[in-house]
């Protein structure tokens, strides 16, 4: 079976069209969707139906939370409340209703799905170094844990008896003496410095997973944001990939 | 113009409708409205209207009158708020509705105290209860996994989901099915899920202030919201 994993869309269309390309040359069995469908970008709308229709679970992200009206954005950044601002005053009913039912976490063969973290997921922390990672491995029991929320993606595996090792590799086989914490990167807002989206490939028949990056046509939702007068902080951003 | 609608057991006996800006409330013949019982004091109550608002003033009545079953001594009026007044039910509309036969009653009545003692009763309870909570609560009524839930912050969440604050059942329904948000003039329900999935009182809504003794439904999941007025 061949699974894909994808976080971090950020209503940013143009992005998740080309990720869905991707997706199906990859001949995907199944996709799940770990996060954040809506905030920063200009299409929240058809972002979150488009999800919809192709994940088998969706999982809620701090900023679907927000739009929510779940929680108070008072320690989101200038620029994300900003554009959370315009992302509750524009999403449709349908949105709401579709959101309203992403889950917290999901697990599937041995892996857990979570968006930001899964010492407390409610909490939405950040995994921002080796000691926050190392910190997370006592908070789940599966082989391998999937995450979104800081954009950036790695790979951190860990035996029983030693530290956890960040992996230089993008692509890594699933080996029995250790657990996996992956960071799935974001297919709408990229922060590691390469522009191009960002999903985790799984393979559950050679244990192989695998960080793929698709290019996606950054100016046009560039344009789009400009339009609506989105943050100039935020669609700068996209082109650098931080 | 505003309207006080007068009920016995559910029937409408009276519709009052006044541009008066004193409207008293009493036994005897010498008041606005007559309610015409023992249970009522002579001058028990009155309705002062101002600029913008109504308010209604208990005059220190025998057994107490009551504003969506809390008993109060003086209480700004909303559209639609139910008066309790011994076994008679006001209620208050800002405008008055066109239709309606305004006498549907042959107003003749009997004592009955029982109503009232009930009344009397949860009220005291109602007010133990907010004291022990300092916060509005909700009342676990039927598939509730709660007795009580105190409403300490500004946002309660409620459906499947484990995000949930309080734990609804039902089929097909949502995983946040609906959220109360407090703002300003109180606190508000909003259907977030499927449609259809939260009523009030039995009916459904997308977004309803909340007043106290409501009765909220999620799926099959049915709490009472008391409202904390201290």
């Amino acid at each position: 079976m061949k699974y894909g994993f994808f976080s971090d869309v950020h209503a940013n269309l143009e992005a998740l069209k080309a990720c869905i390309i991707d997706f199906r040359s990859e001949k995907l069995d199944k996709l799940y969707f770990l996060g954040d469908a809506v905030g920063y970008g200009p299409n929240p709308d058809e972002c979150v139906k488009l999800i919809d229709e192709i994940a088998e679970v969706n999982l809620m992200g701090n900023h679907d939370y927000a739009a929510l009206g779940l929680m108070e954005t008072e320690y989101f950044n200038q620029y994300a409340a900003e554009s959370m601002g315009w992302t509750k005053s524009s999403i449709s009913e349908k949105t709401m209703e579709i959101m309203s039912d992403f889950e917290l976490t999901h697990v599937i063969d041995r892996i857990l799905l979570v968006h930001s973290s899964p010492r407390e997921p409610e909490n939405w922390h950040y995994i921002l170094d080796m000691e926050d990672a190392e910190e997370n491995f006592d908070f789940f029991k599966e082989k391998i844990c999937l995450l979104g929320h800081t954009h950036r993606p790695y790979i951190v595996y860990k035996s029983e008896s030693e530290e956890a090792i960040l992996s230089k590799e993008t692509e890594v086989t699933i080996e029995e003496e250790y657990r996996y914490l992956v960071n799935i990167g974001s297919v709408g807002q990229p922060r590691d410095g390469d522009p191009r989206s960002c999903y985790l490939i799984y393979d559950s028949d050679t244990g192989a997973i695998k960080l793929k990056r698709v290019q996606y046509d950054v100016k046009s939702t560039q344009m789009v944001m400009a339009k609506i007068g989105l943050p100039e902080y935020l669609i700068d951003r996209l082109a650098v990939g931080r | 113009m505003p309207e006080i609608i007068v009920k016995y057991e559910d029937k409408v006996i009276e519709k009052f409708i006044t541009e008066k800006k004193r409207v008293t409330i009493g036994r005897t013949p010498d008041n606005d409205i007559i309610l015409d019982n023992r249970g009522v004091s002579r001058r028990h109550a009155q309705v002062e209207f101002g600029e913008n608002q109504a308010v209604i003033i208990d005059n220190e009545s025998l057994n107490g009158t009551f504003v969506n079953s809390s008993r109060i001594s003086e209480e700004v009026l909303k559209d639609k708020d139910a008066i309790t007044i011994g076994k008679y039910t006001l209620i208050y509309h800002v405008n008055a509705e066109k239709s309606g036969n305004p006498f549907e009653a042959d107003g003749t009545m009997v004592l009955q105290t029982k109503k009232q003692r009930e009344l009397l009763a949860k009220d005291e309870r109602n007010r133990q209860l907010l004291a022990d909570a300092g916060s509005s609560v909700l009342l676990g009524e039927a598939g509730a996994e709660f007795d009580q839930f105190a409403i300490n912050r500004n946002v309660v969440t409620i459906g499947k989901s484990s995000l949930a604050n309080v734990k609804a059942k039902g089929f097909f329904l949502s995983g946040i099915q609906a959220k109360i948000v407090l703002e300003e003039e109180g606190f508000w329900i909003v259907n977030l899920g499927k449609k259809g999935k939260t009523k009030i009182n039995g009916e459904e809504i997308d977004r309803y202030m909340l007043r106290n003794d409501d009765i909220i439904q999620v799926g099959k999941s049915v709490y009472r919201f008391i409202e904390n007025r201290l």
